[in-house]
């Protein structure tokens, strides 16, 4: 009887529908990119192989078929490399030629079209090898020894060759031997160098004719490298090695700490001060007052933090000058580490104190009159009501603000990076450390947003986030314990 | 009945286990790319990279090579290319293609005249074109492994310092493997030598050059004495005139950071990456010569409390200042508020020329549109367009101050100096100006040294020049370990 009740209250099939809707849900869009940020710390991820595009599977496709596409091709292969020596050679020799034409010449003996000859005679001659050596055909571009020196013998034949000449003789109505000497003097190295390039090339593909087995090794060998750059490796425990082989993580952990140590406490006092007063049937127009100070709640960070930036700019900001006007000190936020920190702090009250006020003034909301009205009749003083009646009955949901707030600061990000990037820069030191340079107010967020868009790290930058949720959930766990296992609760 | 029977375990870690592998299945894959339109008229430009060579294979598939004008150019293709563009101009075939840039606003209005200038002469295309796109890079990687070819990208630009990176992951497309030998040939002519370089990687054509951008000496010529600086001894005159930190007057504006700062380096023959070689030189000796020369002769003529974009464009713009070093992305601006500007290349240092960073602008077609033949065409002709025809680059020049590569147009701005000093100055500037690199090895140099540069600037505000100038080479000596160090890893 009571398996049929069961059956009916409960549809196994449903049920079954049900749960495995969510449990999918669940699994591929909450647990699985959460399991993939995690490995992804551990993990030499970088812009490269994050996110391999197409060419990752042509590779793969291109070396699993590679032996015998090159044994099945090796005569003409063979063929066509000869072919882009000789007319390497031949470029080589023209090369030559140019360089003799410019010792030559004087202001009065330049000859434009000579020079144009010779550059395309060479670039006739070096484009057909590029379409030789780049054609599918012959995967002579899977040959580092072919390759690397013809393209950097190419780039600089634009760059500090064919640019200079253009430059010198080209748009320059009037030369003068002042002008040639000082060509000759880059020009004709950079025509030694790139011929000692195309020497370099012209003998490697000298090579795939004499040497068929060593070229098809090099061609693997390059394709096994290149398909190797663009996959993601598992690197164990090395990138949280490297975030504490110097003190500038440890230093961000610190800085992080004792920004959380100074900001929170500003925070709710400044928020809980304030529901104080503007809970006072004393304070006249408290209601409009009241909607006003949840002004920067409702303006976005990126902009409220910006105008303090402005406002405190040297020099320029408002409140900077202001300041200076009254103190004759100056505010630098650009220079000074402490200033820059302040700044941080008083930002940070400014963004959070609605919070933390409004929890506090839906508590004061919450105590019954008659608490206050009995402490009154006993002759309690003002002061004597709040430290005894109303802070006690308030303490509980200020304790959670204060817990939310405290995460809010270990995580503070958007202050830093848009006030000053986390600067100045300076010399870090820490105990056990040989003292770097770095950002001496990146917080740990900043730190792992900036090895990512920076430094393009985002194995490392992964680490370091991985370490704030870690500091995050022993926080949490601290506070669980103490509100609950310790009886704070009760409070 | 027991609360949890070992066979329900088994049961549910199994379930979890099948739900696991269904959740795995369910990521999004690469799909496999849509069948290509057939167009018609038969069209194998060149073998793609996993299509397997032919059997009797020849380097170049022999083609029938066509005069064709594309704007005001005229350029041999291929004659498959030359049919289809007939077509689009009759209207006879219908493809559309989606162009994306992340511009300014003022830039953004100028390239969408040009849009609707290329789609009035080529009708059957339509060119789907959004301006400001956030994050452009990874929004195109991420479209092109998602393999959502119809909302990404078919063709873009930035410059050129993206190749390395989109062409090692096959994101762009090669176009040596869809161009005649031919139209290379006719582009490597068309273009300045070092602008067409730029688009080379690897030996193989990815991008067309259609402006150049890089960073030249801007001075306000009323504060100057109708003077532009060439030589440094000129323009410190000038900054000792105008220094006077009591009146927040300075010397000259410089953003300063390692982009910025780069042609003291080049001066001085030093380098931060040498991609050919592949050689780090942060600590050499000419680069750490060329910052030294940043704090004991710039710096003292400087406002050094806040040396970021916003401050020292503020202090140009509002008279404080006779010169700034920038480049043409703020002329806009700053001619809105500062008459009578003129520009030029950064002045020599005792004969020795500063070589700023230079970007070229290319533009690159992405594999998204490769899927389809009409749409790479459409996308090729769409970039040689835009490359090529003389009235748009004088377009862009007009309105956005575009600085032109292609070699005609740089003997216009030659002849009409007078007419276009600005664009003129940069284009002269750039003439003599060092390519950013284009290997992803250049994201691990940047944050070093900007630390290296940055704790300069503290310690030169907290503690003085001579401090500043004595730790110069030991904080190079750290970059340098810590680039060498990254690349490592």
């Amino acid at each position: 009887m009571a398996s049929t009740r069961e059956r009916l209250l409960y549809p196994l099939r449903i049920a079954t529908l049900l749960i495995l809707g969510s449990l999918v849900i669940y699994i591929s869009f909450s647990l699985l990119p959460i399991a993939y940020s995690v490995y992804v710390a551990f993990t030499d991820a970088s812009a490269k192989n994050i996110a391999p595009g197409p060419r990752l599977q042509e590779l793969r496709e291109v070396k699993a078929g590679i032996v015998s596409d090159l044994e099945s091709r090796r005569t003409y292969i063979a063929g066509e490399a000869i072919k882009a020596k000789t007319l390497i050679d031949e470029t080589i020799a023209l090369l030559s030629e140019l360089s003799i034409a410019i010792m030559r010449f004087t202001p009065e003996n330049i000859s434009i079209a000579v020079i144009n000859d010779i550059k395309w005679g060479v670039d006739a001659r070096l484009l057909e090898v590029k379409s030789i050596v780049t054609s599918e055909s012959t995967k002579l571009y899977l040959d580092p020894n072919i390759i690397k020196p013809l393209d950097v013998a190419l780039r600089t034949l634009d760059y500090n060759v064919w640019r200079h000449i253009d430059l010198t003789l080209l748009y320059n109505i009037h030369v003068t031997e002042e002008d040639l000497a000082k060509l000759r003097e880059s020009v004709i190295p950079a025509i030694e160098e790139v011929k000692g390039m195309l020497v370099e090339s012209s003998h490697a593909l000298e090579l795939v004719n004499s040497d068929y087995e060593g070229f098809m090794s090099r061609v693997v060998e390059e394709l096994d490298m290149q398909i190797e750059e663009l996959t993601l490796h598992f690197v164990g425990l090395d990138n949280f090695r490297t975030l504490f082989s110097n003190p500038r993580f440890p230093y961000s952990i610190v800085k992080t700490l004792m920004f959380v140590a100074t900001s929170v406490p500003l925070k709710v006092m400044v928020g809980v001060t304030l529901a104080i007063i503007y809970t006072s049937p004393l304070v006249y127009g408290r209601r409009f007052m009241r909607g006003l100070l949840l002004v920067p709640w409702a303006v976005p960070v990126l902009l409220s933090v910006t105008t303090w930036r402005i406002l405190f700019t040297p020099e320029r900001g408002f409140l900077s000058l202001v300041f200076e006007e009254l103190s004759g000190y100056r505010v630098d936020i650009y220079v000074n580490e402490w200033h820059a920190f302040l700044l941080y702090n008083i930002v940070e009250v400014w963004l959070a104190y609605p919070f933390v006020m409004t929890v506090t003034m839906a508590a004061l909301a919450s105590i019954p009159k008659e608490y206050l009205e009995a402490a009154l009749v006993d002759g309690a003083r003002t002061l004597q009501i709040l430290r005894s009646v109303v802070l006690p009955l308030i303490l509980r949901p200020i304790a959670f603000a204060t817990i939310l707030t405290t995460g809010a600061s270990l995580q503070a990000f958007m202050i830093p990076l848009l006030i000053n990037n986390g600067g100045p820069a300076k010399t870090i030191s820490l105990p056990g450390y040989t003292p770097v340079t770095g950002y001496s107010n990146e917080m740990i967020v900043l730190y792992g947003y900036n090895r990512a868009w920076l430094d393009q790290d985002y194995g490392l930058s992964t680490a370091a986030f991985i370490v704030v949720v870690s500091m995050l959930l022993v926080y949490a766990i601290l506070w669980y314990y103490l509100l609950y296992r310790r009886g704070w609760s009760s409070v | 009945m027991p609360a949890t029977s070992p066979r329900t375990i088994i049961g549910v870690a199994l379930l979890l286990i099948l739900i696991l592998i269904a959740g795995i299945l369910l990521i999004p894959r690469e799909r496999a790319p849509t069948t290509p339109t057939p167009i018609t008229t038969p069209t194998t430009p060149t073998t793609p990279l996993t299509t397997p060579p032919p059997e009797t294979p020849t380097t170049t598939p022999p083609q029938l090579v066509r005069e064709l004008t594309i704007g005001t150019s005229r350029i041999r293709v291929s004659s498959d290319f030359y049919e289809f563009v007939s077509k689009v101009k009759r209207g006879d075939i219908r493809v559309s293609i989606n162009f994306w840039t992340a511009m300014m606003p003022f830039e953004v209005k100028v390239i969408e005249k040009a849009v609707r200038k290329f789609m009035s002469e080529y009708p059957g295309i339509e060119v789907r074109y959004t301006g400001t796109v956030a994050n452009m890079k990874e929004a195109i990687k991420a479209g092109i492994i998602a393999g959502d070819f119809e909302n990404t990208a078919h063709i873009f630009t930035w410059a050129h310092d993206w190749t390395g990176e989109m062409a090692d992951g096959g994101f762009i497309v090669s176009l040596s493997r869809y161009l005649a030998r031919e139209t290379i040939e006719d582009l490597r002519r068309g273009y300045t030598v070092f602008a067409f370089s730029s688009g080379v990687y690897k030996l193989e054509l990815y991008g067309l050059p259609w402006a150049v951008e890089g960073i030249a000496l801007v001075c306000n010529l009323d504060a100057t004495g109708g003077i532009l600086p060439a030589k440094f001894s000129q323009l410190e005159e000038i900054m000792k005139r105008w220094y006077n930190p009591e009146r927040r007057t300075y010397g000259i504006s410089w953003q300063i950071d390692p982009y910025h700062v780069y042609p003291l380096i080049t001066a001085f023959g030093g380098f931060y990456y040498d991609e050919d070689r592949d050689a780090v030189g942060v600590n050499s000796a000419a680069t750490i010569e060329g910052f030294k020369f940043l704090l004991s002769k710039l710096f003292p003529y400087m406002f050094t409390g806040d040396l970021g974009h916003e401050a020292q464009l503020a202090i140009f713009e509002e008279g404080r200042a006779p010169c700034i070093v920038t480049g043409p992305w703020n002329i806009p601006r700053i001619k809105e508020r500062v008459a009578g500007i003129a520009v030029g290349p950064i002045p020599e240092i005792d004969g020795m020329q500063p070589k700023p960073f230079s970007g070229v602008k290319l533009l690159w077609i992405t594999k998204a549109a490769e899927a389809d033949v009409n749409r790479l065409y459409a996308s090729i002709l769409f970039a040689l367009w835009f490359t090529l025809d003389d009235d748009t680059i004088k377009m862009l020049m007009d309105e956005a101050g575009f600085i032109p590569v292609k070699v005609a147009m740089i003997d216009f701005l030659r002849a009409n100096r007078d007419k276009y000093p600005v664009v003129a100055g940069f284009s002269l500037a750039l003439a003599n100006s060092v390519p950013m690199p284009k290997s992803v090895k250049m994201a691990k140099v940047w944050g070093p040294v900007a630390e290296a540069l940055s704790s300069m600037i503290t310690i030169y505000n907290e503690k003085g020049r001579e401090e500043a100038l004595a730790s110069v080479s030991r904080l190079l000596d750290e970059a340098q370990s810590k680039i060498l160090e990254a690349f490592k890893r």
